[in-house]
């Protein structure tokens, strides 16, 4: 009887999710391009890729996007759920702003940050017209600033999400504890660090990893604002995949190796968010 | 528990081997195999095109008919696409084998089929109408000895000039820039005297300027990259200088850069080389800038190095009705029907004899026609070139971001065309 129910889902998913999936593992040990072909080639594209220094960089740009955003989005989102779930006068609108980046496609956010960080966007005209600068700051057309401009959009449209997540967890603290430790004695700081957070412990170990996930993955603010440039400095794993295999590359059996690396990176992810979830269970 | 997993197992096994047999897939005719595609011209073809619908409906209906009315018991289903959903749509349909019987595709998405043969060989297929056309644009079709689709189709460039701009400048009255090293000279000027930028240089252009200028990009049979000459060496280095001068726009190298018809539009740029096309855009975004436009010569008519653009009509190999659909390539691609649609667009046809017509010869009246007349004297009178078929859109790209940190300052030059060089050979290597 259960069949009945879940049969047709499993239909869908084995067809929808699970064939493209196995379809890529297969590609993976091909020399296929994205019109079609290849023959069997075992690990060589594995190989190919061990030796593929611009792979590596980009892994490497795709970690220290990990190890910037995803600290600086659990910081500020706990911050900012406790400062909402405060009672305090204007709160609400603060909630409203902060969710509204949820409600946005993530290209719109992507464009709309492209004109605020141009040369002659946004900030520069504001910080010029406070003569604060003499010469447009570079933020998308230079090497060493793109990156972290393209970190600051993934930190604005993520903190949302998280700080939810977060302000939901918060909701099912307890109020008993907290009073207990008021009538210690003990400040809103220090029930804050010392009731408030052990409490929902779990929910942000679990925002990290989320947002460690979402950042492995991240393509749209660089194919969007940057395009992987100024030369390749803000090119991320999934912006290689797509250059390799999507477009305008032809190499599907290199680009789906380069998922399979990807897939075991976000496997890592969620195999650390399993063991810390049940760590701070026991 | 047991059972689920003895029948769990051969289960996946079976699945994964179906589904490894659907991942290598070919679908197409074997590789470098000549086909037939004679016999009679007869039956049902699909044929597709790339955004042309509902503008040209008539025009295309129109051919249709025609070629119904001569080649009886015939029938064309035409299907409009996207023109940016074209490369995806086309690169599934040759996994899946379903590829339309005629393609009007452009020179990028036509490359990865031409390079797995999956395209009839026009050479042979189109052996007695060949000499219709114009040299370059058939040459641009070509993919190591395989011709890949008939020319339909051209564009080439013309010089637009914000007139207003330049009497800032106090470069009025002053002959066009003769080719890339002089834009360069007088875009440092305009920057100098007016704060605006002179060009954008773009990912598309970068190919076509180092052409122009002698570079040949690939070598002879287009297996290695050549990128890294004195000539390519010198133009880098000017543009990290007119980068540094505000000769071009400082956002020029942020890879997803604002196109350049709209710096030109915004009264940022005071050249713009394009496609006369973009005319009616500009007048329809900024009419205060078209009433400022002055037109000149390609740029590259310098150096006898005017870049082309070439939309091509293909048959795929797989196709199941081969004879009526290379007939009705012949037939789209015709002067007769090929003028006539030029007379309608801003396009111009490929054939010798339709841009013979006296539409192209006509004295201009207004910037349209004038850049008409243009375009089609750097067509005929030669100065088109052929840019090698492997320096196609993922060169360019992987060209324009190796050379983006040169143009910065942040490396020199040379180092960067010659990592350039590097990556684009792995590139041609992996093909």
């Amino acid at each position: 009887m259960p069949l009945v129910f879940v049969g047709p889902v499993l239909i869908l998913q084995g067809t929808f999710l699970f064939t493209p999936l196995v379809n890529t593992f297969v590609l993976a040990f091909t020399d296929a391009s994205t019109v079609g072909g290849g023959s069997f080639i075992g690990l060589d594209n594995f190989t190919a890729l061990a030796n593929d220094g611009d792979f590596w960089a980009a892994v490497g740009r795709t970690f220290a996007y990990l190890a910037v955003t995803v600290p600086v989005i659990v910081v500020l989102s706990t911050s900012l759920a406790i400062l909402v779930n405060t009672s305090l006068r204007g709160s609400s609108v603060v909630r409203v702003l902060l969710f509204s980046p949820m409600v946005m496609p993530l290209a719109t956010i992507a464009v709309m940050f492209q004109f605020v960080l141009d040369s002659d966007g946004l900030i520069n005209e504001v910080l010029t017209g406070l003569q604060l600068i003499a010469e447009p700051v570079p933020f998308l057309s230079s090497s060493d600033l793109a990156l972290f401009s393209l970190m600051l959009v993934t930190i604005w449209k993520g903190c949302a999400l998280s700080t939810l997540i977060t302000l939901a967890a918060l909701q099912n603290v307890s109020e008993e504890l907290d009073e207990a430790a008021s009538l210690d004695g003990a400040g809103w700081l220090r029930r804050t660090w010392s009731v408030t957070l052990p409490q929902i412990r779990g929910t942000t170990i679990l925002v990290g990893v989320l947002v460690s996930i979402a950042v492995l993955r991240v393509f749209a603010e660089p194919y969007i604002i940057t395009g992987g440039g100024p030369g390749t400095s803000t090119e991320t794993i999934v912006l290689y995949l797509f250059q390799k295999g999507v477009s305008p590359g032809t190499q599907a059996g290199y680009a789906s190796a380069i998922s399979l690396v990807l897939f075991v990176f976000v496997l890592a992810a969620a195999a650390v968010s399993w063991s810390l979830t049940r760590r701070s269970r026991t | 528990m047991v059972r689920r997993t003895v029948i769990s197992g051969p289960l996946a096994v079976a699945s994964a081997l179906a589904l490894a047999g659907c991942g290598l897939s070919d679908g197409s005719a074997p590789s470098g195999e000549q086909v037939d595609t004679s016999g009679e011209v007869t039956g049902t073809i699909t044929f597709q095109t790339l955004q042309l619908s509902p503008t040209f409906d008539d025009y295309i209906e129109g051919v249709i008919a025609d070629f119904e009315q001569q080649y009886p018991g015939t029938t064309v289903t035409w299907n409009d696409i996207p023109s940016d959903s074209a490369a995806r749509k086309t690169n599934a349909d040759a996994v899946a084998n379903s590829l339309p019987d005629v393609m009007d595709l452009d020179t990028a998405t036509l490359a990865p089929l031409a390079r797995k043969d999956l395209v009839v060989d026009m050479n042979t297929a189109a052996a007695d109408v060949k000499d219709d056309f114009v040299d370059t644009a058939w040459q641009s079709l070509t993919f190591g000895q395989a011709s890949a689709a008939l020319p339909w189709y051209l564009n080439t460039p013309i010089l637009m000039k914000n007139s207003e701009l330049l009497s800032e400048a106090g470069l009025a009255g002053e002959p066009d820039p003769a080719g890339y090293a002089e834009l360069v000279e007088v875009s440092a000027k305009i920057a100098a005297a007016t704060g605006k930028a002179g060009f954008q240089p773009t990912e598309i252009g970068l190919p076509c300027y180092l052409l122009s200028l002698g570079v040949p990009l690939v070598n002879d049979d287009g297996t290695k990259a050549v990128v890294n000459t004195p000539e390519a060496v010198a133009f880098i280095e000017s543009l990290a200088e007119l980068h540094r001068s505000g000769g071009i726009p400082a956002d020029t190298v942020s890879a997803q850069q604002r196109g350049e018809i709209e710096t030109f539009q915004e009264g940022k740029t005071a050249y713009l080389e394009t496609g006369g096309s973009r005319l009616k855009i500009i007048e329809e975004n900024a009419p205060a800038v078209y009433q400022q436009i002055t037109l000149g010569k390609p740029l590259g008519v310098a150096d006898e190095g005017t870049w082309l653009v070439t939309h091509g009509i293909a048959v795929p190999k797989a196709s199941e009705n081969l004879p009526t659909a290379v007939a009705f390539a012949k037939f789209l691609t015709s002067s007769a029907n090929q003028l006539a649609l030029a007379k309608q667009s801003s396009v111009f046809p490929s054939t010798t004899a339709a841009l013979d017509d006296a539409f192209f010869q006509a004295k201009p009246t207004d910037l349209v026609t004038e850049a008409r007349s243009i375009a089609a004297d750097s067509l005929t009178d030669g100065t088109t070139i052929v840019r090698p078929a492997s320096a196609d859109a993922e060169f360019a790209a992987a060209l324009w971001s190796a050379v983006q940190p040169a143009i910065l300052g942040e490396v020199p030059a040379e180092r960067a065309l010659a990592e350039a060089e590097r990556k684009l050979t792995t590139i041609l290597e992996a093909r």
